[in-house]
C-alpha cells in the first residue's frame, strides 16, 4: 500500500545525484561557500520524511530543489526521472512536488479563501466543474470549509498555512514539501499545521517532505535527514537519527525532551531503553522502569 | 521599589464604534525595579495591546499607567518622554530597519532624544557591542546584514536609548534552537550588566521559565496570575488547562502524575527534572 | 489609525444589486450616468432622479451611509451652486445688484448640476458599494476579455491579477504601516511636529521598510505562484463562471425603460438649460 512496507516496493519519488547549489554574489570575485554540496537523497514514494538543520544548514535551499524553484548549479535533481534543470519540465514537475513556504501571507494571492485554492488547478486548466471539487475537498481535509468565503488576511496564521496547503492539495500532487511551515506560527497554529501534516501522509498516503528546526516535528517523522553546513550527515530513522548524540550536537541541534531527559539519566546510571523521543515515549518508559525494578 | 505600575487599566479598540473590543481589563500590575519578568498567554490574551500601555504607545480607556510614581499619560511631553524611559521591541524588528548604515539606524532613537553627536556614538558604540555586531557591520546598509545580525541590530537600536525598563515581544520568534539560545543568554548578559529591568512577552513557557524571575500569565484581557516562577508554576495543571503549552519537560512530570505516580509537577528546567526523577528513584528504592 | 481610510468601501448584502452580474452592472452604472447628463429638462431630471432613487432603496444600503457618502461633496455643492446662481447672465433677470445677478437661467442651471452631481456620485458609489473589488476586478476583466482579438487577452489577464493581488495586499501593507509606526515611534519616531519638509523626512522611517518589505512579499509571492504552476492567462480557467441569471434580465429591463423615458422626455419637452 505505501511506498515503504517493504524493501521491494520502494519506488524513488525524488531523487538528488551530487546535487550543488550556491546563490549567486554581487561581490567581484568572491567565492562564496555553496548553500549545498554534493547532495546524494533519494525520496520514496509514501514516506514521510524530516529535512532537519539549524538555520543556515541548506536545508530550504534542499526544498526548493524538489521542484525546480532552484536548479542545481552542478549535479542533478530528478523528479520521477524528469530532470528538474530542464525548463520545458518545469509545470509536469510541479504537478507532482508541491511546495508549501514559510510565510504564510505570501503564498496567499485571492481576497477570497476558496479563490485561492482555486488558483492551482486554475492554472492547469482544469475544468471548472472540477475544480469545485477539489477545492472544496482539499479544504474540508485541511479542516478549513467553513473558511471558504472569508478574507484570507483576517485568518490567524495557522489557518492560512491550512489553507496555502490546500492549494497544493487541490493540484493533487504526489508528493508535498513544507519549508519550515510552522515557523512564524504561534504554538496552536503549529498544532493544526502538523495535524494536518500528519494526516495527509497517513490517512491520504500523500509522500510529505517537512523541512523544520523543531526537534518535536521532526520525531513524528519516518526518516529523519540531519543537514549540517550545506552537507546531510546522518540519515535515519528518529530513533536512530537521536541516539548519535555526537552529530546532534555539532550540527547546532539539540535533543527532543524525551531523549535528553534519558540520556542524563543514563549518565547517572539509570538506562531506560532505547528509542525515547518524545515526553510521552520518557513517561512511558519511566513509569515501567519503575514497575520493573520495584 | 515600584517602576512601572499599572492601576485599573482597561483598553478597548474602536471605542464607541459598532466594532469595538476590549483588549484588556482591569489590569492591576506593579514592576519592581530590577526584575526580569515574563508574560505569557495565549494568542489574543491582550498581551501586545498590554505592553504598548508600558511605554504609552497605547492611552488607556480606563485606568492609569504610572513610571516611578507619575502618569505616563498625563501630557504629551511625558508620553514622549516615556518612549525612551521604556524601550520596547516588537517582533520581527528586522522589518523596521530603515537608515543608509547600520550605525545611522541604531543611532536613530539617540537622536530622537535630541543628544550629542559624541553621547550618540558613545551609545551606539555601546549597544552594537551587547549585541554583537563588528564596527565594520555598522558602516554596512542594515539591507546587507543577515536575518540574525538584522534582529541584533534592531534589538541595538533600542538599547542605545538606555532605557530603565526593557520590553522585548517575542524575541526570539522564528529562530532556530540555537538562535534562540543566543538571544536569551544576550538579553540576560545585558540585564546583568546594566541592572536594567527586563520584560519580556512570550509564546515560549520553556523560554520565559528559564530565565525570567516573574510570570505574569495573561487570559482573556485580564491578568490570571502574577507571581514568581515558582509559585506560577505550582499548579503546572493548571496552565495546560488555559490552552498554554507549558515547557516540555513539564509535559513529562504531568503524564507520570496522570499515570499514578507520586511525583511533584512543579518542574519547569531540564536540572529540576533529573533531580526530582532521581529523588522519586532514590524514595522508591531503586537508585540511590 | 490608518485603518479608518476606507477606499471604494464595499458592504456586503443580499440585494438584487449586490447579487447582480458585475459585468451588468458596470455597463449599466456607465450608461445610467451619460443619461443622468443627457437629461435637459424637468420632467427628464425628474425620472433621473426617480430612478437613482430606486437604485439606492433596491441596494438595501443603510441612509446614513448613503448620507455620509454625499458629505464630502457638499462644499464642492455649495460653491459650483453659488457660482451658477449669481452669476450665470442667461435667461430672464430676477434680481440684480453690484456684485451679483440672480437670473431664471442661473437658477435653472444650479438646480440640474445640484441633482446631476448627487445623481452621478450616488450611482458610482452603489456600484462599489454593492460589488466586492474581486466581483469589480472579475467583472472588469471578463468586460475586456474580447480584446484578445486584438492580441490583448494577455495583457487583460495580466492586468486583472495584478489588480487582484494588489487588493489582496491592500489590508496587509495597512496592517504594516500600522506595526512600522508603532515600532518607529517607540524610538521617538514624531509624525505630527514642524513643518511640511519636516514631516515628509519624518516619513522616511515608515516608507522604507514598508518598501523593502513590499519587494520581500512580492519576491515571495512569485515564488509561490510558480510553484503553483502559474504561467500568464494563457491556458487558465476559471472556477467561477459568470452567467446572467433572471435578476440581471429584470435590471436590464428597467435600464432600457429609463434610457428610453429619458430621451422620450427630452423629446416631448422642451429643453430648459
Amino acid at each position: 500500500m505505501r511506498g515503504t512496507d517493504t524493501k521491494e516496493n520502494l519506488i524513488p519519488i525524488i531523487e538528488f545525484k551530487n546535487a550543488c547549489f550556491s546563490y549567486d554574489s554581487e561581490d567581484m570575485g568572491a567565492e562564496l561557500s555553496p548553500a549545498v554540496k554534493d547532495i546524494n537523497l533519494t525520496i520514496y514514494r509514501g514516506e514521510f520524511v524530516a529535512v532537519l538543520g539549524h538555520n543556515g544548514s541548506g536545508k530550504s535551499t534542499i526544498a526548493k530543489m524538489t521542484n525546480a524553484i532552484l536548479r542545481p548549479t552542478s549535479g542533478k535533481v530528478f523528479v520521477e526521472g524528469m530532470d528538474t534543470s530542464d525548463e520545458e519540465l518545469e509545470i509536469k514537475i510541479r504537478q507532482l512536488v508541491g511546495l508549501v513556504f514559510q510565510n504564510p501571507d505570501n503564498q496567499i494571492v485571492s481576497t477570497i479563501v476558496e479563490e485561492d485554492v482555486a488558483f492551482g488547478p486554475e492554472n492547469l486548466g482544469v475544468p471548472p466543474a472540477e475544480i469545485r471539487q477539489r477545492v472544496d475537498e482539499a479544504l474540508k481535509t485541511v479542516g478549513m470549509f467553513e473558511y471558504r468565503f472569508h478574507e484570507p488576511h483576517k485568518l490567524s496564521g495557522g489557518q492560512k498555512q491550512r489553507v496555502a496547503i490546500a492549494g497544493i492539495l487541490a493540484m493533487k500532487t504526489d508528493c508535498i514539501v513544507l519549508d519550515e511551515p510552522t515557523a512564524m506560527l504561534d504554538p496552536v497554529g503549529r498544532r493544526e499545521v502538523i495535524g494536518t501534516i500528519k494526516r495527509l501522509n497517513k490517512e491520504l498516503g500523500i509522500t510529505v517532505v517537512l523541512v523544520t528546526h523543531f526537534m518535536d516535528e521532526a520525531v513524528l517523522a519516518d526518516r529523519i535527514i540531519v543537514m549540517n553546513d550545506g552537507t546531510i550527515v546522518k540519515d535515519g530513522t528518529p530513533a536512530e537519527v537521536f541516539s548519535d548524540v555526537k552529530t546532534i550536537k555539532e550540527s547546532g541541534l539539540e535533543l527532543p525532551i524525551g531523549a535528553n531527559m534519558a540520556e542524563r539519566l543514563k549518565k547517572s546510571g539509570i538506562n531506560l531503553g532505547k528509542g525515547i523521543l518524545t515526553a510521552e515515549d520518557f513517561a512511558t518508559a519511566f513509569s515501567q522502569f519503575v514497575v520493573n525494578n520495584r | 521599589m515600584s517602576l512601572l505600575e499599572l492601576k485599573n487599566v482597561s483598553y478597548t479598540y474602536g471605542a464607541g464604534t459598532p466594532f469595538e473590543i476590549t483588549a484588556i481589563k482591569n489590569i492591576n500590575l506593579t514592576i519592581e525595579k530590577g526584575s526580569f519578568v515574563g508574560i505569557i498567554g495565549h494568542t489574543g490574551s491582550g498581551k501586545s495591546t498590554l505592553v504598548q500601555h508600558f511605554n504609552a504607545l497605547l492611552k488607556p480607556t480606563e485606568g492609569q499607567v504610572l513610571l516611578n510614581g507619575e502618569d505616563i499619560n498625563r501630557s504629551k511631553h511625558s508620553a514622549h518622554e516615556a518612549r525612551f524611559k521604556v524601550g520596547l521591541c516588537f517582533q520581527y524588528p528586522e522589518y523596521q530597519l530603515f537608515e543608509t548604515t547600520v550605525y545611522k539606524d541604531i543611532a536613530f532613537g539617540p537622536t530622537n532624544m535630541g543628544l550629542s553627536e559624541e553621547e550618540i556614538k558613545a551609545r551606539v558604540l555601546e549597544a552594537a557591542e551587547f549585541v554583537g555586531l563588528t564596527d565594520e557591520l555598522l558602516n554596512k546598509s542594515p539591507f546587507e546584514l543577515s536575518g540574525g545580525e538584522k534582529r541584533r541590530a534592531a534589538i541595538a537600536g533600542i538599547i542605545a536609548m538606555r532605557p530603565e525598563v526593557l520590553v522585548l515581544d517575542e524575541p526570539t520568534a522564528g529562530l532556530d534552537p540555537s538562535g534562540r539560545k543566543k538571544i536569551l543568554s544576550m538579553i540576560c548578559e545585558y540585564r546583568e550588566k546594566t541592572d536594567s529591568t527586563v520584560i519580556i512577552v512570550s509564546h515560549s513557557m520553556e523560554d520565559v521559565a528559564a530565565i525570567a524571575d516573574k510570570i505574569i500569565v495573561m487570559n482573556k484581557g485580564q491578568v490570571y496570575k502574577y507571581g514568581d516562577v515558582h509559585e506560577i508554576f505550582a499548579h503546572s495543571g493548571e496552565l495546560a488547562s488555559l490552552g498554554l503549552e507549558v515547557p516540555p519537560v513539564t509535559n513529562i512530570f504531568l503524564k507520570l502524575k496522570e499515570m499514578g505516580l507520586d511525583i511533584r509537577t512543579d518542574i519547569y528546567t531540564k536540572d529540576q527534572a533529573e533531580k526530582e526523577l532521581l529523588r522519586y528513584l532514590q524514595k522508591e528504592g531503586i537508585a540511590w | 489609525m490608518v485603518r479608518d481610510i476606507t477606499i471604494g468601501q464595499y458592504f456586503p448584502g443580499n440585494s438584487v444589486l449586490h447579487n447582480a452580474d458585475p459585468r451588468l452592472k458596470l455597463v449599466l452604472s456607465f450608461v445610467s450616468i451619460v443619461f443622468v447628463f443627457v437629461c435637459n429638462n424637468f420632467y427628464s431630471l425628474a425620472l433621473v432622479l426617480a430612478f437613482t432613487v430606486v437604485a439606492v432603496l433596491s441596494s438595501r444600503i443603510s441612509l446614513k451611509v448613503i448620507l455620509k457618502g454625499l458629505r464630502p461633496m457638499l462644499l464642492l455643492l455649495i460653491f459650483t451652486s453659488a457660482l451658477q446662481l449669481f452669476y450665470n447672465k442667461q435667461g430672464t433677470e430676477l434680481f440684480v445688484s453690484r456684485f451679483i445677478t440672480i437670473t431664471t437661467g442661473g437658477i435653472f442651471t444650479t438646480i440640474f448640476m445640484v441633482v446631476r452631481i448627487i445623481c452621478l456620485v450616488l450611482l458610482s458609489s452603489l456600484l462599489t458599494y454593492t460589488t466586492s473589488p474581486t466581483q469589480l476586478t472579475d467583472g472588469i476583466e471578463r468586460l475586456l476579455s474580447p480584446l484578445k482579438v486584438f492580441g490583448l487577452k494577455n495583457g487583460v489577464h495580466t492586468l486583472a491579477m495584478m489588480m487582484t493581488i494588489a487588493l489582496r495586499f491592500i489590508p496587509t501593507l495597512i496592517d504594516e504601516i500600522d506595526k512600522i509606526t508603532n515600532a518607529q515611534k517607540a524610538r521617538g519616531a514624531n509624525f505630527e511636529t514642524g513643518g511640511i519638509v519636516q514631516r515628509a523626512k519624518a516619513l522616511l522611517p515608515i516608507f522604507i521598510p514598508l518598501l523593502v518589505n513590499s519587494f520581500r512579499h512580492a519576491f515571495e509571492l512569485s515564488l509561490a505562484m510558480s510553484a503553483r504552476c502559474y504561467n500568464g492567462g494563457e491556458g487558465r480557467t476559471r472556477m467561477k463562471q459568470l452567467k446572467l441569471a433572471a435578476r440581471d434580465y429584470v435590471l436590464m429591463a428597467a435600464e432600457f425603460i429609463f434610457v428610453g423615458g429619458v430621451i422620450a422626455l427630452n423629446i416631448i419637452f422642451e429643453s430648459v438649460i
